[in-house]
């Protein structure tokens, strides 16, 4: 019995080590400037229609998207159900898979499975199921669950560090300073939305009402603000008038305030940062814009989205939107407007367009059914 | 045989049950109309409703696995909300969704199922039954009021996953006019069953879980005959289900919470009078309550959680008059109030108000038999909060004749018509970021032309043939659209062709007294495909959920010692969206199963000994993706008659 303890100390001893050096090459070296080695888009597939998610792979430097699932080509197995979120963090990829409670962990490069993390393992099934998104720091991926549940996983060993009892059904998090902070959707039911800021180094939990937070699903950081999408709360047909109107909020100082009105669909990931300022979707599902906010200088301007001669782009509808760090390329994630109804076409392959960071358009891609999230491979 | 129609409409059994002497009416029919009697379930392997529909040419079944999946029906292409599915010769109501899962029905309980397209030549029948394209008819099993003062059914089925059944059946009759009958059965199952799971190249071998089922139903009957054409009939039922719904199967996960408590309750009565042999009138009065409870405990504050009651008031009667042997007319009048309420916070509290009026006209020489109806509808539509759906009225033809083409030879020529459309149900109306009111109806135009054949060759021989084209056009078809990804709504945009064949062949085989070899199959051809819009890619695209190719083959050998028959059925592939997408395409399949039955007496009474093998080869299959259908089962069924 002894013995046995002993082998599990050392076993203990030994991940430990394990970890330690594990971590700093896991941890972004802030020095040596970055380049985009791939950029990724987590399509979530249909679950209605009983599509798989998938994972496509594009190269920025060629500009061209290798066909098929890149996810299934490396690992000769699916994503599952409803992928919703993604990172690069270190030299790993997470992908955050809602319909099957898991968080795939794969090597950045080639895709490769490391590990599949079962959130209902790590948590149980009432608070594990469904992950939906996910951000990391410090050698830790923060996970929120519909189970209204984040859970800190270490990077190395997979195993959970710790976990935080969090609001009703939360959605996007983001890291300000020290404090994580978790939007808690509500389910989209505009009742008992919130956020919760989660202090890192105590552990603490502070929920934060406020009556700008109705439907709460998206956050982002720029410097010491969070910034909130908050979704429009529709009512009924035939109007589908809008009960609560979204928007977009900011979170400073402990004071919540109004940045940008409405037309902002819940959900997906439409918002990004890059070089201070706040890019933002609106009117997605009709008539795409992005307004880009500068906190900094104080101003808020349409992004003329244009196109060199001899070139055409379908805007489409957004579902989705990221940034490339190194550069601000941006890149919006769209589903084709179907000929026959008028409304998206969610049971098809979508496609990405890739503009510089002053809207100029570059090129679009095919991407899978359902785009939601773009991940940038920088290295 | 004319005058036994008038005599028991709902009641007439003749069918293509292939031991059928006479021609049935499968081949004299103007449509379509197809019938397995209870007599041929063993026979043709039918063991539980799925069986017996996958036997009626015309059907897709929706099955979504096991003995507690749910089961719905779609015929020649068109939606499953298109078929109607009468009991006792009441339409089963479900204003809710316009979908009846007929796995709440046990076969056991049943004594015809039948399969009618377009319009009956039954013209002595409620109006509502005018009301659909096609009309799946069960029949469940009547009293016969003879001498004998009890009768007693008793039988136990039990097999695989955990499936048990017992049954019990009392008929008590009193002084040759009156029959009280009460039946009731339990049916549990595990469903636990074995499936492989085909993940791109990784295989795994699962086990549904999840997927439990305890139903109960009881029912309490008369039938009493007043005086010389005379009779009324009673019913008084009450039905009681819980499921574990399993859900999608997940490659990585099989959590699932979700349950659903069914419960329904309803009383009829039914009264009919035939004066001298011209004049015959039946009225039928009914009172539904449903209520269908879902859960799911994952999703906390019961954000998914629904509880949902439905209520029904429906009184019909019809009028038929034959002046001669050569015409009949007859006007049937139906109304019924349905309303719907839930636990939804969202709820409008829907109801409607229906009015159908159906008058019909028949004539019938010894070659050529010809119907006509005019179905009036008037629909009432209000919502308690919020807006309702706009009030609807429309006539509707259909027409229809048959042709004995040799009058020495049971030959027969058909072709009819039929204009229909389907109303909204409340959920296409109101479900909160769903339905909407402003909707539209569905039409649907049928044509069907078809060639029937009917023959005894010789002494030993008979057969039967049956071969239907048919063109179904809708228009507006109903559309859910997602505004975005969390508000949908229904539109009107959908336009659908459909292009089909059924056939069925029926060939009976007396080789002595002793032995007789059955052989029954059936094959459809359709090509149900997206007319919406030329400019789409999706154009001339087949549905969603519609195979191109059906078809099932029975071979039965009655002998003295153990009778067998060996069936199969299967379809082509299909694809879940109507988009074709890659990952969506569902292969097809062709599936076996066998049945052993010998009935023996014992104490002058009959003791029926079924044992049944289901998909004997195993195969694994889906008819709806995500779904996976049972591997090999079996199933042992003891019945005994006192």
């Amino acid at each position: 019995m002894k013995k046995y303890l002993l082998f599990l100390s050392a076993a203990t001893l030994c991940a430990t080590v394990f970890t330690s050096c594990e971590k700093d090459s896991d941890e972004i070296a802030e020095t040596k400037p970055l380049t985009t080695q791939g950029v990724y888009v987590v399509n979530s597939g249909n679950q209605w229609n009983a599509i798989d998610g998938s994972l496509t792979a594009y190269n920025p430097a060629t500009s061209v998207a290798a066909s098929g699932d890149a996810f299934a080509a490396a690992n000769s197995r699916s994503l599952g159900g409803t992928p919703n979120d993604g990172i690069v963090y270190g030299s790993k990829m997470y992908i955050v898979v809602d319909g099957e409670s898991r968080v795939e962990v794969v090597n950045a490069n080639t895709l490769k499975s490391i590990k599949a993390i079962s959130t209902v393992e790590l948590l149980g099934e009432n608070a594990g199921f469904s992950p939906r998104h996910i951000v990391a720091n410090n050698g830790t991926i923060y996970v929120s669950t519909y189970g209204g549940m984040v859970a800190a996983i270490d990077t190395t060993d997979f195993s959970l560090k710790a976990s935080y009892t969090v609001g009703s059904y939360p959605e996007g998090l983001a890291i300000v300073g020290n404090t994580l902070y978790v939007a808690n959707s509500d389910y989209g039911m505009a009742q008992n939305a919130s956020l919760t800021a989660i202090n890192l180094a105590s552990g603490a939990t502070t929920e934060i009402k406020d009556d700008l937070i109705k439907n709460p699903s998206t956050l982002v950081a720029v410097g010491n603000a969070l910034y909130i999408v908050d979704g429009d709360v529709y009512g009924g047909a035939p109007d589908y008038a809008i009960i609560s109107q979204g928007g977009l909020r900011k979170l400073e100082n402990g004071t919540v305030s109004q940045v940008m009105d409405g037309n902002i669909t819940m959900g997906a990931n439409q918002v990004a940062t890059y070089d201070g300022k706040v890019y933002i979707m609106y009117d997605s599902y009709w008539e795409p814009k992005m307004k880009v906010i500068d906190p900094a200088a104080g101003t808020t301007f349409v992004m003329p989205f244009s196109i060199k001669e001899g070139t055409a782009f379908e805007m489409g509808l957004v579902n989705g939107l990221g940034i490339d760090q190194t550069n601000g390329d941006i890149y919006t994630l769209c589903y084709h407007v179907n000929a026959e109804t008028g409304y998206g076409d969610y049971s098809s392959p979508g496609y990405a367009n890739r503009f510089n960071k002053d809207g100029e358009f570059i090129g679009s891609f095919a991407t899978g059914v359902g785009p939601t999230a773009v991940i940038f491979n920088q290295q | 045989m004319a005058a036994v129609v008038v005599a028991d409409s709902t009641r007439t059994l003749t069918s293509v049950t292939v031991s059928e002497q006479a021609p049935s009416q499968a081949v004299t029919s103007t449509t379509p109309h197809h019938t397995v009697l209870s007599e041929s379930f063993t026979q043709m392997g039918i063991t539980d409703m799925a069986d017996a529909l996958h036997r009626l040419p015309g059907i897709t079944l929706r099955d979504y696995g096991g003995a507690g999946g749910m089961k719905t029906v779609a015929v020649r292409g068109l939606g499953t909300q298109h078929t109607g599915v009468s009991m006792d010769g009441v339409v089963v109501s479900n204003c809710q969704s316009s979908e009846v899962d007929l796995s709440r029905y046990s076969i056991g309980d049943m004594q015809a199922v039948s399969l009618h397209i377009g319009l009956s030549d039954d013209i002595f029948q409620p109006a509502r039954q005018a009301a659909f394209p096609a009309l799946l008819s069960l029949l469940t099993i009547s009293p016969e009021i003879d001498s004998t003062s009890l009768h007693t059914t008793a039988r136990v089925t039990t097999g695989s996953f955990g499936y048990l059944q017992p049954y019990l059946r009392l008929q008590r009759n009193f002084n040759q006019r009156l029959a009280i009958t009460a039946s009731a059965h339990y049916t549990r199952a595990d469903n636990q069953y074995p499936f492989t799971l085909h993940n791109v190249q990784l295989v795994t071998h699962e086990h549904r879980r999840h997927n439990s089922l305890e139903t109960g139903q009881i029912d309490l009957g008369m039938l009493w005959r007043l005086a010389r054409g005379q009779m009324m009939r009673g019913k008084i039922y009450y039905y009681d289900s819980r499921r574990d719904l399993p859900g999608q199967v997940h490659y990585y996960t099989n959590i699932s919470r979700e349950t659903l408590r069914e419960r329904e309750a309803f009383a009829q009565i039914h009264y009919e009078i035939h004066l001298q042999q011209r004049l015959s009138i039946k009225a039928s009065a009914k009172g539904t309550w449903n209520c269908a409870a879902y859960q799911d405990p994952l999703y906390k504050a019961g954000t998914n959680d629904g509880t949902y009651f439905q209520r029904e008031a429906y009184v019909t009667s019809t009028l038929l008059y034959r002046p001669t042997p050569h015409f009949s007319a007859s006007y049937a009048a139906d109304y019924a109030f349905n309303n719907l309420n839930s636990s939804l916070t969202t709820d409008s509290r829907p109801r409607r108000r229906t009015l159908l009026q159906a008058v019909s006209a028949q004539l019938r020489t010894s070659r050529l038999l010809a119907t006509a109806q005019l179905l009036g509808s008037l629909y009432w539509n209000s919502a308690k909060e919020g807006s309702s759906a706009s009030d609807y009225s429309r006539l509707s033809p259909a027409l229809s004749v048959s042709f004995r083409l040799l009058s020495d030879y049971s030959l027969f020529f058909r072709a009819s018509y039929k204009d229909i459309f389907r109303l909204p149900s409340f959920n296409e109306y109101y479900f909160f970021h769903y339905g909407s009111p402003d909707v539209q109806p569905e039409r649907t135009s049928h044509w069907n032309v078809g060639l029937t054949w009917a023959e005894r060759l010789g002494r030993a021989w008979h057969v039967q043939f049956t071969a239907d084209g048919y063109l179904n056009q809708v228009r507006d078809k109903i559309v859910a659209v997602p505004r975005n990804l969390f508000v949908w709504q229904c539109i009107n945009v959908g336009k659908v062709r459909v292009l089909g064949m059924d056939m069925t062949t029926d060939i009976t085989w007396n080789a002595n007294s002793l032995h007789t070899l059955i052989l029954h199959g059936s094959y459809s051809l359709q090509q149900a495909t997206n007319q919406t819009l030329k400019e789409s890619p999706y154009y001339g695209y087949q549905l969603a959920y519609t195979p191109q190719h059906i078809g099932n083959m029975t071979i039965s050998w009655n002998n003295p010692w153990v009778n067998v028959s060996l069936n199969g059925e299967g379809m082509s592939h299909r694809y879940s969206t109507n988009e074709h997408h890659d990952g969506t395409r569902i292969s097809g399949y062709w599936e076996m199963g066998c049945t052993f039955w010998k009935e023996i007496n014992i104490c002058q009474h009959g003791l029926q000994l079924r044992a049944d093998i289901k998909n004997i080869l195993d195969q694994q299959y889906e008819i709806i993706r995500h779904y996976p259908m049972p591997g090999r089962s079996f199933l042992i069924s003891l019945q005994y008659n006192f």
